[in-house]
């Protein structure tokens, strides 16, 4: 589990965060850099080129999406697995995401450069580690 | 390289059972034997025959698999790599990788003070050593149609004598992404991120090639 300082630097790190923009922008990458994921979002339009991907609306609602259940995650930091338990479900049982997934998609270096430093560094790896864990608990059972 | 081909039984059970894939290709390394492959899968009944997937070998060799970058690729990684300092983002990917993933601290004891985060940042060696790790990117850069002949020697030395897990490849390659993003993130479009992703994909593969 986090410690308090790591949760205190994460949440403050996170404060920084544009939800809106940084969302659409990660699902959008993550549909650019690894285009197998493409497969989960075909009714999304035209993803045919990384401009048409960024750009699509869908992609960044569906984003801003992810990231607000990040942001959730952020405000339960001691109880992410029942935070994620309910999505942990829908992704198994009703979307067949593989959890690897969870992993990429969370892996997205756009922050702003000064903020992503260090410390924050391991915290936001630790905090997506925990994430990523509860996402796949459904999956093991 | 042999290939072994999964071959899916010729009818159903009745009732259900497994579904008949299409044929699927399982890929050997040179040195990988296929006789043990063969005995474990053959099937041991007519009924198994029947329901389960068994191999059949093919023995016309293929030519290794390799990493094909566009022109697009090799532009867009050579117009960032022009404007990279190799000391400065070398030693901060290895820092960054000693920091945020402290398990591989243990292949560097003779580094001396890495107690701390400031510590491991300013550690002369970890700089020292960060470039010559990124020195061997640039090399890479210059021989993007065949990373596993250029990493051929320093993929031994990490199986044979440093006794590096491969996945810490991928780990550092990630580092190197991430420093790249923040120190050039106007530059560092979906598209850069793209192919700059294949290239450390395809360099730790290659430094997973000889691992035996």
């Amino acid at each position: 589990m986090l410690t308090a300082e790591e949760k205190a630097a994460v949440t403050a790190f996170w404060g920084k965060v544009k939800v809106d923009e940084v969302g659409g922008e990660a699902l959008g990458r993550l549909l650019v850099v690894y285009p197998w994921t493409q497969r989960f979002f075909e009714s999304f339009g035209d993803l045919s080129t990384a401009d048409a991907v960024m750009n699509n609306p869908k992609v960044k609602a569906h984003g801003k999406k992810v990231l607000d259940s990040f942001s959730n995650g952020m405000k339960h930091l001691d109880d992410l697995k029942g935070t994620f338990a309910a999505l942990s479900e829908l992704h198994c049982d009703k979307l067949h995401v593989d959890p690897e997934n969870f992993k990429v998609s969370l892996w997205n270096p756009q922050c702003s450069p000064s903020s992503f430093y260090g410390q924050a560094h391991v915290m936001r790896r630790k905090l997506n580690g925990r994430t990523q864990f509860r996402m796949e608990k459904r999956y093991s059972g | 390289m042999s290939i072994l081909l999964t071959h899916p039984c010729p009818s159903p059970t009745p009732g259900g059972g497994p579904l008949p894939l299409t044929n699927s290709l399982i890929l050997l390394g040179e040195g990988r034997t296929l006789g043990q492959e063969m005995r474990n899968k053959r099937p041991h009944s007519e009924e198994a025959a029947q329901t389960c997937f068994w191999p059949i070998r093919i023995t016309s060799k293929l030519p290794d698999t390799m990493v094909h970058f566009t022109t697009e690729e090799k532009a867009a990684v050579a117009s960032l790599w022009a404007k990279v300092n190799v000391e400065v983002v070398g030693g901060e990917s290895l820092a960054r990788l000693l920091i945020v993933c402290p398990w591989t601290q243990r292949f560097f004891d003779s580094f001396g003070n890495l107690y701390s985060e400031s510590a491991i940042m300013g550690n002369p060696k970890v700089k020292v050593y960060g470039r010559k790790v990124l020195n061997s990117f640039g090399n890479a850069i210059k021989h993007m149609d065949d990373l596993k002949g250029t990493f051929a020697d320093l993929s031994e030395l990490h199986c044979d004598k440093l006794h590096v897990d491969p996945e810490n490849f991928r780990l550092l390659g990630n580092m190197i992404l991430i420093v790249l993003a923040t120190h050039f993130s106007k530059e560092f479009t979906p598209q850069m991120q793209a192919a700059w992703q294949k290239l450390t994909n395809a360099v730790a593969n290659a430094l997973t090639h000889k691992y035996h």
